[in-house]
């Protein structure tokens, strides 16, 4: 018999981030709140030959050979203890992990082959191992995945995560992302011109993303589980979607055709008209393609009813890759909470081609919000997007 | 999960070292060209989709893609590497780097194939192939699109090699390996092959056998079936003894036919070939060394 879907409607009941503010959401909206970026510098590993060498970076954490596992489990832990849910008050294989990331794991790999990075256990290579590593830490034997859509992986690992809840496979999903920055990372982006200094999503002279680090989990429940053990419910998750581009590997759709279709996809799975949806959480990059497109796609899918404020974190927090979905999925919970929409950093003067969006720009906003959608794209014409309600 | 779906064609491809001329024989020309100059797991993607897929097939653009992979882009990875360690970062090669991302398989497949539905890419250790039959089916049941292609593909070279031994992984595996198979209604062209009925995913914890047990309960309770009647099919030869253990008193538990373990291929590979032998219903399990075990219930069409 298949569980009603009141009793296994996907809820948040806890939240965690580890961001370049320091660990907590509420170091993030705090920084968020005051409009301060987080971009500095590269301080964490030699830098000198780097263009652009500046990052989000993580103020740095007890080092772990594997960073982006140690800022998982540290975001979790937060996200646990907000759930006030103690892991091993749930049957262990009642309990799932979904874990999205770009390229976690990367800087064990960097000493693993010889390069600068500091050398550990090469079981943290394979991009499985975070989520392993979540998965023994509480005790979970239910199901373990990692999503890897580059830098729509965290989204993706959410929207996953709520479909295990709706399905009734699991009680419990700790659901999330997390990426470390090292050399061979920031030099990859740098490589393909796709960096600048300083980020200003949808601005007219943005000129490119800054590179972030970080991680975040959410605690999502089953409605009925949640209810049980009467753990208040801060949002309900209620849609997910995901198409590809098929069109570039590194380069967004023109018309932004995926992420128009994976938006579509989350409200119908939601069951949510566009004008019904009071914030979207945009990808916003910062660079020139991919701002363009996501005006593109919001256009399309929101339409006379685009006046949605829009905003990018990625200004202030850079783009955290992996984590980014999760990180931005945690802020819209904190959005549909505090009725209050942070500013996008960086953006000074909007692009021409973005005039049409909404967007959140100078001081934080005040905001009615009910529902609202968060989304990602990143390499291979990955997109994917998820839909937030208020409790 | 849901209803059944139907699993067509099906591609189980492994080699040592195939050539280039081997690998894109048959595929038309643009697809050809594309797989010659990408990096290897992309371009193994092309050729098996390109294989289950053949010219005539009409595919819908809304049909999705999804990815299982052990390693990811481990191979390109260590490439990609090897040149920023050595020249620092002038040795950054963009080509590389836009191909270390493991869904970079998925990505190619969409952009030769004009794929634009949901695409997805998981690693689950060598679990991962069940996986990604795992999330195609869920994007099923979930009223996504009419069908998904399901790949998992892995491709080992020396550095690889070297992290698989020292993990006491399966290091002898094949240095190339692809699995592809449709499950859904589209293409509707395909064949139908079987049913796919239900899969499960768990941590062992420390107790493999215990998870063998929840596992293959789990995913044979949502398929409406008990053990009894039930063959089980192991991914990996090596795991026969223990999951014959943890499933007693069963005691029959079938090996796959080729000698070399699969990485992420093992388990999708195990399910095409069980649905070739009888018709009767199949439980495949996957034991990976990292703790993963997966289990998936299928019937033939026979």
């Amino acid at each position: 018999v298949s569980p009603s879907s009141a009793v296994t409607e996907p809820v948040v009941t806890g939240t965690g981030a580890v961001t370049p503010y320091g660990r907590g959401v509420s170091a993030c909206w705090d920084g968020l709140a005051a409009g301060r970026s987080a971009v500095a510098p590269i301080r964490s590993f030699a830098a000198d030959d780097l263009a652009p060498a500046r990052a989000a970076e993580v103020p740095r954490e007890p080092r772990d050979p594997d960073g982006a596992a140690a800022f998982l489990l540290i975001a979790a832990a937060e996200a646990l203890a907000g759930a006030g849910l103690a892991p091993d008050a749930v049957r262990p294989d009642r309990i799932g992990i979904v874990v999205g990331t770009t390229l976690g794991g990367i800087r064990i790999f960097e000493g693993w082959l010889g390069g600068p990075g500091a050398a550990g256990p090469p079981a943290a290579i394979p991009y499985f191992a975070a989520a392993g590593r979540l998965a023994d830490a509480v005790g979970a034997t239910g199901p373990v995945v990692t999503t890897q859509l580059a830098c729509a992986s965290g989204t993706a690992a959410v929207g996953m995560g709520a479909r295990w809840i709706r399905e009734g496979r699991c009680d419990v999903v700790l659901s999330g992302g997390a990426d470390v920055l090292c050399r061979y990372v920031v030099a990859g982006f740098n490589c393909l011109r796709a960096t600048a200094e300083e980020a200003r999503p949808f601005d007219a002279a943005r000129r490119g993303l800054v590179l972030g680090e970080g991680a975040a989990v959410l605690v999502l429940e089953s409605a009925a589980h949640a209810a049980r053990r009467g753990a208040p419910v801060r949002a309900r998750l209620t849609g997910d979607g995901a198409a590809a581009d098929a069109v570039h590997m590194t380069a967004p759709d023109r018309q932004g055709r995926g992420a128009a279709a994976a938006i579509r996809q989350a409200l119908a799975r939601a069951g949510r008209e566009p004008a019904s949806i009071g914030f979207v959480s945009a990808h916003g990059t910062g660079t020139p393609y991919n701002d363009a497109m996501e005006a593109q796609a919001l256009g399309a899918v929101f339409g006379a009813h685009r006046r949605v404020p829009v905003n990018s974190v990625k200004g202030a927090i850079g783009h955290t890759l992996g984590a980014a979905g999760a990180i931005e999925a945690v802020l819209c919970v904190e959005v549909l909470e505090r009725g209050v929409v942070p500013a996008t950093i960086g953006l000074e003067e909007v692009a021409p081609e973005c005039a049409a969006l909404d967007l959140v720009m100078g001081a934080p906003r005040g905001a009615d919000v009910r529902a609202c959608v968060s989304t990602s794209s990143g390499f291979a014409g990955a997109n994917a997007a998820i839909v937030l309600e208020r409790a | 999960v849901s209803a059944p779906a139907a699993i067509r064609g099906g591609i189980v491809w492994t080699s040592a070292s195939a050539g280039d001329d081997d690998l894109v024989r048959g595929l038309p020309e643009p697809v050809r060209a594309r797989a010659l100059r990408i990096e290897r797991p992309g371009a193994l993607a092309l050729a098996a989709v390109g294989r289950l897929l053949p010219p005539g097939v009409e595919v819908r653009r809304d049909l999705g893609v999804a990815v299982g992979t052990t390693l990811g882009c481990f191979a390109t990875n260590a490439a990609y590497q090897e040149r920023l360690a050595a020249h620092g970062a002038a040795g950054a090669s963009p080509r590389l780097f836009a191909a270390t991302v493991s869904n970079a398989a998925a990505g190619e497949v969409g952009i030769a194939y004009g794929l634009g539905g949901p695409a997805t890419t998981v690693t689950a250790g060598t679990t991962a192939g069940l996986a990604a039959m795992d999330a195609a089916h869920g994007e099923l049941a979930s009223g996504g699109p009419g069908g998904l292609v399901v790949l998992a593909v892995d491709v080992v070279d020396a550095a690889a090699r070297r992290w698989l031994g020292e993990q006491g992984w399966p290091a002898e595996t094949p240095a190339e390996q692809v699995v592809a198979l449709a499950l859904g209604d589209e293409p509707a062209a395909l064949p139908e092959l079987g049913r796919l009925g239900a899969i499960a995913l768990g941590r062992a914890g420390g107790q493999p056998a215990a998870a063998v047990r929840r596992v293959v309960g789990a995913a044979l309770a949502e398929a409406g079936l008990g053990l009894g009647g039930v063959r089980v099919r192991v991914a990996r030869a090596a795991d026969a003894g223990m999951v014959r253990e943890a499933l007693a008193p069963i005691s029959t538990v079938e090996t796959p036919r080729d000698a070399a373990p699969l990485l992420a291929a093992g388990g999708p590979a195990a399910v095409l070939e069980a649905l070739g032998a009888t018709a009767a219903p199949v439980v495949v399990v996957d034991v990976c060394p990292s703790g993963q075990v997966a289990a998936a219930v299928a019937w033939s069409a026979r």
